[in-house]
């Protein structure tokens, strides 16, 4: 069983909450369920807005097909015009009085609750489960006109429509999340303790589940003046012993690069949620690309060890953020973790399992040391130096954006090439190690194989057509192991990417890795299933 | 409390700064409020941006970081909020608060963060060999203002007021005894202090010298610093109204109000109150 729904209208205007409730409802009947929303930069406006919901009974990860879907809610003329061509079948104000009911029983404002109650007749779902979350949503005498517009509706549609489904309970109820929220429910599990980041669109909603749910477990979340102050916080809070991060895109990524490279250079672990949107510049805010790979592979001036870790699909990003920071205090370097509009504002029920988290925080200097002799930049095999924090001690030591020796004393006021020789190649070293622990590609064999990054896996999840897949997780260190093989096996290498000039492809060519072709896509709609088909 | 001396937060480097540099005085004079309040030294962080005086926390043997330019405010606000036990100090120059990182302090002042915030404030950039800075005076040359800076000068006791400073102090490195009694009243208010230290560079700025500011500073005395707007009218004496006049030094204003931290900290504390009250 799937099913795809389009609820489209005018931005402002209830669309998305239409969308929630509805992906709440079939989530709670024990469907898969993944939300997708194409809006614009507009609080209230845009006629063409729309909430895409994919509907299963088995998993599933992406919102899909893009030109065709099963429903279409049309609650405007414009949005009816725009998308009617793909729809199988359609409510609007053509097929039912969705106005009228709504004033008659409600106000007019309530045209997306009769909607609803067509839906539910078409659909077969029992139209009090729908009620169930109005009533959620809405309170007291909104709540009821909302019921009532919800029932007259249904049984307008059960008597003048045609019903196209008889959808049931098919099994418990799944917890639905977005993104964004995974992610920061992700950061909690891992330990983070405080978090800094100025809003911008795609990555705000971290911060506001932060902000509302982050100080019941001892989260400090800040929404300083500016990004540079974000990231020069969380290295402050990292410096005092504590997980911490920021969250941006990459406008605001772009104001903390001379920071992330302080981090590598002070050798103190912080994590940036970095969620790509459609660049440069203002680009185009709130629609999804996956442009700033190659900023996140050279994100700052001169060198230092730094990783990028990009999640895939939603469930996967508690563990992909637990590792970043893990990373992150283990190796005492900046990690990206690299997501996108995509990844950070869709929805999807996810399966989580709070067993999976382990805090490593690397080496820390524990109890009093001698500080005539601590060296917290003590030249190590694996680059790594025990880290002391402020309140232990003995352990002082100044952190540095000047090179420096072992003690951390800077050396700059002198010539001292061997110091810089050996604390530079200390440093760097630690990237070597770091790449033992980066996982590889999923990967399926294929005469074609399609390789992805990121979100963009999710739509090739979705499409299971006779092509193998790489779904690359950490991208750097890029991880070691027999994939290589797979791609000189294979027939034809895709790389599958959201961004014009194919920057993975780059990057994996530049590794000398196989690469035959590159699909890419660039104009701010996500990659979606048909589309795989016809360019694969 | 365990009885310190000025000596105990000395490291077995010397300050590479030029001899008779102000910075000097204003080393002498933190090590000094450190002993006198007695704070052990893993528990201070002493955190700066970059120019001459920001290399001051590696002449302190205490915590610190010496990060990148402009931006130590910032970092030191991560480190109070991560430990508000720790006492977090933050030193620089003018280009470095007052030029390329001056929203930082607006915003930290306004949010009343528990932390001692002290400016070497020389008048010129020492460290890049001489230019113009934010509180170069009109007409003075420098490398950059070859016919007279054009420009008007950033107040900064004045500034710190407006942002919503909860305490704002001018001091000089020529006269230390202030300078420390300052510094050790500063560390020990609860939220956002500036010290705007009058600094001269012996190097760069022929100008703004020891003699010139003798010549021009007086102590504040019968001033009330619980009067904002008094204060507010002695900030304005100079560089505002008067860049050559008299220059009052010492507290110009002292209030308490809720910190930042604080506020943060008890909140986080009421959650645990709440978790551990419904688990029971």
């Amino acid at each position: 069983m799937e099913l795809t729904i389009r609820i489209a209208g005018a931005q402002g205007e209830g669309i998305e909450t239409t969308g929630r409730m509805l992906a709440t409802t079939f989530s709670k009947l024990g469907y898969h369920v993944f939300g997708f929303r194409q809006y614009a930069s507009i609080i209230k406006g845009n006629p063409t807005m729309f909430f895409q919901l994919h509907i299963s009974d088995r998993k599933i990860y992406s919102h899909g097909p893009w030109k065709k879907y099963d429903l279409l809610i049309a609650l405007n003329k414009e949005s009816l015009a725009a998308y009617e061509g793909g729809a199988r079948h359609v409510i609007s104000e053509r097929e039912i009085p969705l106005a009228d009911i709504a004033a008659k029983y409600g106000s007019r404002i309530m045209k997306n609750t009769a909607a609803l109650g067509a839906l539910s007749a078409l659909l077969g779902v029992d139209p009090r489960h729908i009620e169930a979350e109005i009533r959620r949503e809405f309170r007291d005498s909104i709540a009821e006109s909302n019921a009532e517009v919800l029932y007259k509706a249904f049984e307008y549609s059960e008597k003048n429509l045609p019903k196209v489904r008889q959808m049931a309970k098919v099994g418990e109820s799944h917890v639905l999340m977005s993104g964004a929220e995974v992610l920061a429910l992700g950061a909690v599990m891992a330990g983070m303790q405080f978090y800094a980041a100025y809003p911008m669109t795609p990555a705000s909603p971290i911060l506001h589940w932060l902000a509302e749910h982050g100080p019941k477990h001892g989260v400090v979340v800040i929404q300083p003046e500016d990004e540079i102050a974000a990231i020069n916080m969380a290295i402050g809070a990292g410096y005092a012993g504590v997980r911490a991060a920021v969250g941006t895109s990459g406008g605001g990524f772009d104001l903390m690069h001379e920071a992330f490279g302080l981090a590598g250079m002070v050798e103190v672990p912080v994590v940036v949620f970095l969620a790509q949107r459609g660049g440069p510049s203002t680009g185009v805010p709130t629609e999804t690309e996956q442009s700033d790979l190659k900023m996140a592979l050279a994100p700052a001036h001169g060198e230092f060890p730094h990783v990028v870790i990009a999640p895939r699909w939603i469930d996967e990003g508690p563990y992909a953020v637990a590792k970043a920071f893990n990373i992150a205090e283990k190796y005492q370097l900046p990690v990206i973790v690299l997501v996108d509009l995509y990844y950070t504002e869709s929805l999807a029920t996810v399966e989580f399992d709070p067993t999976r988290f382990k805090i490593e925080r690397g080496e820390l200097l524990r109890g009093p040391a001698v500080w005539e002799e601590y060296k917290r930049y003590k030249i190590t095999e694996s680059g790594v130096s025990p880290r002391s924090i402020p309140g232990t001690p003995g352990g002082m030591y100044i952190a540095t954006s000047d090179e420096h020796d072992e003690r951390g004393d800077v050396i700059t006021d002198r010539h001292l090439p061997e110091v810089r020789k050996v604390m530079h190649a200390k440093r760097m070293r630690k990237l070597e190690k770091v790449a033992e622990e980066m996982e590889p590609p999923l990967i399926s064999e294929g005469e074609v194989l399609a390789v992805a990054w990121g979100s963009t896996s999710m739509p090739l999840l979705d499409y299971r057509n006779g092509v193998g897949i790489a779904l690359f997780r950490d991208i750097y260190p890029l991880p070691g192991g027999g994939w290589v093989e797979t791609f000189n096996k294979s027939k034809e290498v895709v790389v599958v990417e959201m961004n014009y000039s194919g920057q993975f492809a780059e990057y994996l060519t530049s590794r000398g890795i196989k690469v035959s072709r590159k699909v890419s896509k660039w104009w701010g709609e996500p990659l979606s299933v048909d589309e795989l088909g016809e360019w694969l | 409390m365990k009885l310190k001396k000025p000596a105990d937060y000395t490291v077995n480097r010397p300050p590479i700064w030029c001899p008779g540099c102000g910075d000097y005085g204003i080393l002498e004079a933190l090590r000094r409020a450190l002993a006198e309040l007695g704070l052990p030294n893993e528990e201070v962080v002493v955190v700066s941006g970059i120019g001459c005086s920001s290399q001051l926390p590696h002449f302190m043997k205490t915590y610190g970081i010496h990060g990148i330019h402009g931006r130590a405010i910032p970092l030191a606000a991560g480190v109070k909020l991560a430990n508000p036990k720790l006492t977090v100090i933050v030193v620089g120059g003018d280009g470095d608060g007052y030029g390329i990182g001056l929203n930082h302090m607006i915003h930290a002042a306004r949010r009343n963060i528990d932390l001692t915030y002290i400016v070497s404030n020389n008048q010129v950039y020492g460290l890049t060999t001489g230019q113009m800075s934010p509180t170069t005076l009109r007409g003075a040359t420098t490398k950059t203002t070859p016919e007279g800076s054009i420009e008007d000068p950033v107040n900064p006791i004045a500034l710190a007021l407006a942002a919503g400073a909860t305490f704002v102090a001018r001091g000089f490195s020529g006269d230390v005894p202030h300078l420390a009694a300052l510094i050790k009243e500063a560390i020990s208010h609860r939220g956002f202090a500036l010290i705007d230290v009058l600094s001269p560079c012996v190097t760069f700025n022929k100008i703004n010298t020891y003699d010139w500011f003798r010549g021009r500073i007086y102590r504040l005395e019968g001033h009330s610093p619980s009067d904002y707007l008094e204060a507010y009218k002695k900030a304005l004496e100079w560089p505002t109204l008067d860049p050559v006049g008299k220059i009052p030094i010492g507290l110009f204003y002292k209030v308490e109000r809720p910190t930042y931290d604080g506020e943060v900290w008890n909140r986080l504390q009421r959650w645990v109150n709440t978790m551990s009250s419904d688990s029971t």
